[in-house]
C-alpha cells in the first residue's frame, strides 16, 4: 500500500465531505450563485500568491536537482501563467486585477496559508509536501469527480471543472504523490504519523475554504467600526444574512445585539434562536433558512 | 506620538472589546464555569508551547542587543508551562492529548509564519501586541478576583512586576525600532498590530464558547 493511499484513507471522510459540499455541488451542477463563486475567485487569488511561496521553500529545501527543477518550474508556472489565467478568468465574473489585488484576505485563507508557510519554514521536505498535497491532489480529485457528470450549462463553471480535471493538473498531482511516497519511504512510524496529521490538517482547511466561500467571512473592518457596520448594515438591508452568521466566528453576536438596541435575549439560547429572534425584530434583511443557521450553533451558544 | 501609543489608540475599539470580554469578567467575578476556564487552560497551554519556537525563530533575525532578552523569554515560557501543569493537577484538568481549536491553530500558524516570513520589526510587533494584550487582559481580572481563587496563580503570573517590566521593555524597543522603518514596513506593522489584537479577542471568544473546529465539532 502506497503511503499516499494511507493518507487518502485517513482524510477520506473530509474528502467525501468536500465532494458533497454545497459549494462544490453547485459548481458541478452549475447552480452555484455567482456572488458566492466570486468569493472563491478573490480568495483563491490571495491563496495562490502564498501557495507559490511554498514552492520557493521547496526549491530551497530539495536535496536533488531534479526536484529543485520541478518545484522551480511549478513556481514559475504559478506566478507567471496560472495567476494570469486566474486574472482572465476573474474578468469573466466582472472582477478586475485591482479587485483581485485589493481583496482582503479572509480569516480562513490567512489561517490556511500561514499554516503552509509555517510548515514549509520549520518542516522538512516530507512535511512540506504532505501539507501542500491536499490542494494539488484534492482539486484534481474533485474536478475528476465532477467531470464525469453532465457538464454545467454555465460555461464558466464547465471551464473550471475542465481545467482542474486536465491532464496537466493530474500529472502534477501524480508527480507530487510519487514525491510524497519517495520521501516517506522507510520513515519511522512517528514521522508517518506526523505527515498524516499535516495531510489531514490541510484537508480540513480545504473543506473550510469551500465553507468560507459559501458563507462569506469578515473581509475587512477598520478600527472604529470593526465590522459592526455588517450587523448594522444587515439592519439596513445591505448585508446578506449568511455573512452576518459567519461573523459570529470572530466576535460574539451578543454585543452586536446590544448595539442594535436589542436586549434581553437569553444569553444561553442557541445561535439559531438568536437569529430567529433578530429576524422577528426585523433586524435582518431577509429570513434566514435553517440550512445556513444550523452549522453555527455549536460555537455560538 | 510613539508607534505603540498611536497604534493602541487606533485599535482601541478592538482593545475595549477584548477587555470587556465575558471570559475576563466572569473570571474576575468568580462566576466562570470550571469547564470554561479548563478549556482556556488546555488551549493556552498549547499556545504557550508554540510561543517557544516563535521566540526562537526571531533570534536569528534579532539585533545583537535584543538577543539576551529574547533568550531569557524561553526559560520563562517553560516555567509558565510548569505553572499550567501544576494548576491543572490541582484543578483536575487534563492537559494530555489536547487538540488545538481552529482559532488557536490559526493564531499559532500566524505567529510562526510571521517570524519566518516577515521582517524582524514586523514579527516583533506581533510579539509586543500578544504580550501587551495578556497584561491588559489579566489586569482586568486582577481588579476583582478573589485571591483565594484556584485560578489566581495565572493572574499573578501575567500581572506581576516582572511581566509588566517585560511588556514595558517590548514597548520601548518596538517604539525605537519603528523610528527606523520606512512607510511600507510601517504599514505592514500596522496591519499586523491590528490582526494580532483581533486574534486576541478571538482567543477569549474561543475559550468562552468551547469552539473546536468548524464543521467537525
Amino acid at each position: 500500500m502506497a503511503f499516499t493511499d494511507e493518507l487518502y484513507a485517513a482524510a477520506k471522510p473530509i474528502w467525501d465531505a468536500q465532494l458533497e459540499h454545497r459549494f462544490v455541488e453547485g459548481i458541478g451542477d452549475g447552480k452555484l450563485d455567482e456572488e458566492r463563486f466570486k468569493r472563491w475567485v478573490l480568495q483563491d487569488y490571495r491563496y495562490l500568491k502564498e501557495f507559490a511561496r511554498i514552492f520557493a521553500w521547496a526549491v530551497a529545501k530539495s536535496e536533488d536537482l531534479a526536484s529543485m527543477s520541478w518545484y522551480a518550474a511549478v513556481l514559475n508556472l504559478t506566478l507567471n501563467t496560472e495567476m494570469e489565467l486566474h486574472r482572465k478568468y476573474a474578468a469573466r465574473f466582472g472582477l478586475t486585477p485591482e479587485d483581485l489585488e485589493s481583496a482582503p484576505m479572509w480569516p480562513t485563507t490567512r489561517a490556511y496559508t500561514d499554516f503552509l508557510v509555517r510548515t514549509a519554514g520549520d518542516g522538512d521536505m516530507a512535511d512540506l509536501v504532505a501539507a501542500l498535497l491536499p490542494c494539488a491532489w484534492g482539486y484534481v480529485y474533485i474536478a475528476q469527480a465532477l467531470v464525469r457528470r453532465e457538464a454545467p450549462e454555465d460555461q464558466r463553471y464547465a471551464d473550471w471543472i475542465e481545467q482542474y480535471a486536465s491532464v496537466e493538473f493530474a500529472e502534477a498531482a501524480d508527480w507530487l504523490k510519487a514525491e510524497m511516497n519517495r520521501l516517506a519511504e522507510g520513515a519511522p512510524a512517528e514521522k508517518r504519523r506526523r505527515l498524516t496529521e499535516l495531510f489531514v490538517l490541510s484537508s480540513r482547511y480545504e473543506w473550510q475554504f469551500w465553507e468560507m466561500c459559501w458563507k462569506g467571512e469578515i473581509g475587512q473592518f477598520t478600527p472604529g467600526d470593526l465590522g459592526d457596520r455588517r450587523v448594522l448594515g444587515a439592519d439596513a438591508g445591505q448585508v446578506a444574512d449568511d455573512q452576518l452568521i459567519s461573523f459570529a466566528a470572530w466576535f460574539p453576536p451578543r454585543q452586536h445585539l446590544a448595539q442594535l438596541g436589542v436586549h434581553g435575549l437569553r444569553l444561553q439560547c442557541t445561535f439559531r434562536d438568536r437569529v430567529v429572534k433578530l429576524a422577528q425584530l426585523q433586524a435582518l434583511a431577509q429570513p434566514v433558512d435553517d440550512d445556513l443557521a444550523g452549522p453555527c450553533q455549536d460555537r455560538c451558544g | 506620538m510613539s508607534f505603540c501609543a498611536e497604534q493602541l489608540a487606533r485599535v482601541q475599539p478592538i482593545w475595549e472589546r477584548m477587555l470587556d470580554h465575558r471570559f475576563l469578567r466572569e473570571t474576575r467575578d468568580g462566576t466562570i464555569a470550571h469547564e470554561t476556564f479548563a478549556n482556556w487552560m488546555r488551549q493556552d497551554y498549547l499556545f504557550v508551547e508554540a510561543a517557544i519556537p516563535f521566540i526562537a525563530a526571531l533570534l536569528p533575525k534579532a539585533p545583537r542587543h535584543h538577543r539576551v532578552a529574547l533568550g531569557m523569554a524561553i526559560p520563562t515560557l517553560e516555567r509558565e508551562l510548569e505553572l499550567f501543569r501544576e494548576r491543572a493537577e490541582a484543578a483536575g484538568v487534563d492537559l494530555v492529548n489536547v487538540q488545538p481549536s481552529f482559532t488557536n491553530h490559526a493564531y499559532v500558524q500566524f505567529l510562526i509564519a510571521s517570524a519566518y516570513s516577515k521582517s524582524y520589526v514586523e514579527a516583533y510587533t506581533v510579539l509586543y501586541v500578544a504580550e501587551k494584550a495578556y497584561y491588559d487582559s489579566w489586569m482586568v481580572v486582577r481588579a476583582g478576583i478573589d485571591p483565594n481563587s484556584i485560578w489566581y496563580a495565572f493572574v499573578e503570573n501575567w500581572t506581576s512586576d516582572a511581566f509588566a517590566g517585560w511588556v514595558a521593555y517590548l514597548e520601548e524597543q518596538l517604539d525605537a525600532l519603528a523610528e527606523g522603518v520606512g512607510p511600507a514596513e510601517r504599514e505592514r506593522m500596522t496591519e499586523l498590530f491590528e490582526l494580532t489584537a483581533k486574534y486576541e479577542v478571538a482567543f477569549w471568544e474561543m475559550a468562552a464558547t468551547g469552539e473546536a473546529w468548524p464543521g467537525l465539532g
